[in-house]
């Protein structure tokens, strides 16, 4: 038998009888796996004798109600957990950039002015492939301004779809039952929504002269969601995700992100079994003051570290063929030109066949539908919906 | 054609409720659970117990905003979230003190407390300014370990295998003692 590892020589301190007989075995007639115990065992009683702590009285049911005080001063939000899906860290940057790009796909350009001015409110969809690599020159953004919240963006879990109209201001979600798959058709249905989001971006002294002092002000949803599957298992199977390289999950704060994340959250996906989500929300609309498009390219494409891949993008957030950007992981996934609803949306395939959606915007409402399911099966819900 | 949709059973949702009722059996079954060995944990990084019990509260809080109170990961779940949450504080908390004592000019406060105090302070301030250096994943088994947590607990809540504990607990012990010799011989 080989020698053992410094792990079971280390579980062998703690919990002998954990470790199997064979190992035991060898390690009763091996003199060199005895002597490297020792050393392991001498660092074990170093660490226990430093990390020795005075165990911590407590009130359990005092401290039960204070939590419950405290939750009962809040809203009470419910966070439906899909952030956890793996590809968020990427994603969310992509999301900053967008909203920071929101600034440049100017509709109603206006030039230097001191009162707010539309400058952006999507009218056609189009995505934009970024690898993980090209995220990395759009850091320095992020210094430029402050980000004050009017409202912030919480997704609130309700127990209805007549609910989340009513919380959003949007007409209810409705499904056609004819057009869901079977695997989902019975699966637990759960509904979530967000009030408008107000927030305003201040460019301060560490941005690009021409932009400090301007302010541009984001307005995000209202919106609403329907999901089909069971959220318990997509949290437990984010979770696994998460922790099995210590990324970060579900808002703990854990050791550095992961380039597999994509992958892991693929894994997640599986192992939460049949979904279907459904989102409506109000396009984004970004307003500014005194600072017009032409300097806001300018500043952005000044900045050094660029991918050519966001380049291209930056240069070209004003054109009319689409200008709400969604970002797609590069050789990840594909993504088309479809029909639905009457429109031209943008179908979006996993090439690994794990599932597909669709994402359109028509009367200033964006839509999307994904799930673990083919794209035929994604549009005919799609086609179905009412909303 | 357009039905509503088939009704959320919130039950299955979210047992802790979401229309101001008291909260119902299972999060508080979580919690009486687990609070102790959530503040254990945190109060292994932090040695400050009212901190600790500040973090177990935002911790459980955290947890019940995101997830089912009946949810099987929830232990580890909540393992996990104390250990790290403590050690960013940690962290936060040593970067500010480096600040004061800076902007002070001078070094650590004078000890008001008996010899023994003293000490403690010290083997303290030792601990934790290793705690801090080393890398996230070596303190955290450390915290987790030490706080009375099984070798298959301790896994659960890292995402490893019982068998992945032993070598990282191994190798944490190491750096530990690395870390608190090369402290005591400055």
């Amino acid at each position: 038998m080989r020698h053992l590892s410094e792990g079971t020589l280390r579980r062998l301190y703690d919990e002998p009888y954990a470790v199997e007989d064979t190992a035991r075995s060898h390690y009763r007639s091996c003199q060199r796996c005895q002597r490297r115990f020792r050393a392991v065992a001498d660092d074990a009683r170093h660490a226990q004798a430093t990390m020795a702590a005075t165990p911590v009285p407590v009130d359990a049911h005092t401290a039960l109600g204070r939590v419950r005080s405290r939750l009962g001063e809040r809203e009470r939000p419910r966070f439906v957990p899909l952030w956890g899906l793996g590809w968020r860290r990427p994603a969310l940057v992509g999301a900053t950039a967008a909203i920071l790009a929101a600034g440049l796909s100017v509709t109603a350009f206006t030039p230097l002015g001191s009162d707010l001015v539309n400058i952006f409110q999507p009218t056609r969809e189009s995505t934009v492939t970024i690898a993980q690599g090209d995220l990395t020159g759009l850091d320095a953004f992020s210094s430029w301004g402050t980000v004050t919240w009017a409202a912030r963006p919480e997704l609130q879990q309700v127990d209805s779809a007549a609910q989340a109209a009513q919380l959003s201001g949007l007409p209810a979600i409705r499904v056609s039952p004819g057009t869901l798959p079977a695997s989902v058709a019975g699966a637990p249905v759960s509904y979530a929504a967000m009030r408008q989001a107000t927030g305003t971006v201040t460019f301060t002294s560490k941005a690009p002269a021409q932009l400090q002092g301007s302010t541009l002000q984001v307005r995000l949803g209202p919106a609403e969601t329907v999901v089909y599957g069971d959220l318990g298992k997509v949290g437990a199977a984010a979770h696994g995700a998460g922790t099995a390289n210590g990324a970060t999950e579900n808002g703990i704060p854990a050791q550095g992100g992961s380039d597999e994340s994509l992958s892991q959250g693929r894994g997640a996906l599986r192992a939460a079994g049949p979904l279907l989500g459904i989102v409506v929300m109000d396009a984004p609309r970004a307003s500014s003051t005194g600072v017009s498009v032409a300097q806001i390219k300018q500043a952005l494409l000044a900045q050094p570290g660029l991918s050519p891949a966001v380049r291209q993008y930056i240069s070209s957030l004003d054109d009319p063929a689409g200008n709400l950007p969604i970002p797609i992981p590069a050789g990840q996934v594909n993504a088309h030109p479809v029909r639905v609803q009457g429109v031209t949306g943008t179908a979006i395939g996993d090439n690994t066949g794990l599932g597909s959606g669709v994402v359109w915007i028509a009367k200033g409402k964006v839509y999307a539908v994904a799930g673990t399911l083919t794209e035929d099966q994604v549009l005919a819900i799609a086609n179905g919906l009412g909303a | 054609m357009n039905a509503e949709p088939a009704e959320l059973t919130p039950g299955g949702e979210d047992p802790t409720g979401d229309h101001g009722e008291p909260e119902p059996a299972p999060f508080d079954r979580l919690f009486l659970a687990e609070y102790g060995r959530v503040v254990a944990i945190a109060n292994r990084v932090l040695a400050d117990r009212a901190e600790a019990e500040d973090v177990a509260q935002e911790v459980f809080i955290d947890f019940h905003r995101r997830h089912r109170a009946d949810a099987p990961y929830a232990p580890a779940w909540l393992h996990r979230a104390a250990v790290h949450t403590a050690l960013n504080r940690l962290r936060s908390r040593r970067r500010r003190e480096r600040r004061e004592r800076a902007q002070a000019g001078d070094g650590d406060p004078a000890p008001l407390d008996p010899e023994q105090e003293v000490e403690r302070r010290e083997d303290r301030r030792l601990l934790q300014a290793a705690l801090a250096r080393l890398p996230e994943r070596a303190a955290a088994v450390l915290a987790l370990r030490y706080s009375g947590l099984s070798y298959v607990e301790v896994g659960a809540a890292l995402g490893v295998s019982a068998g992945q504990v032993g070598t990282r607990l191994r190798r944490a012990e190491h750096a530990l003692r690395k870390e608190v010799n090369r402290a005591t011989s400055v």
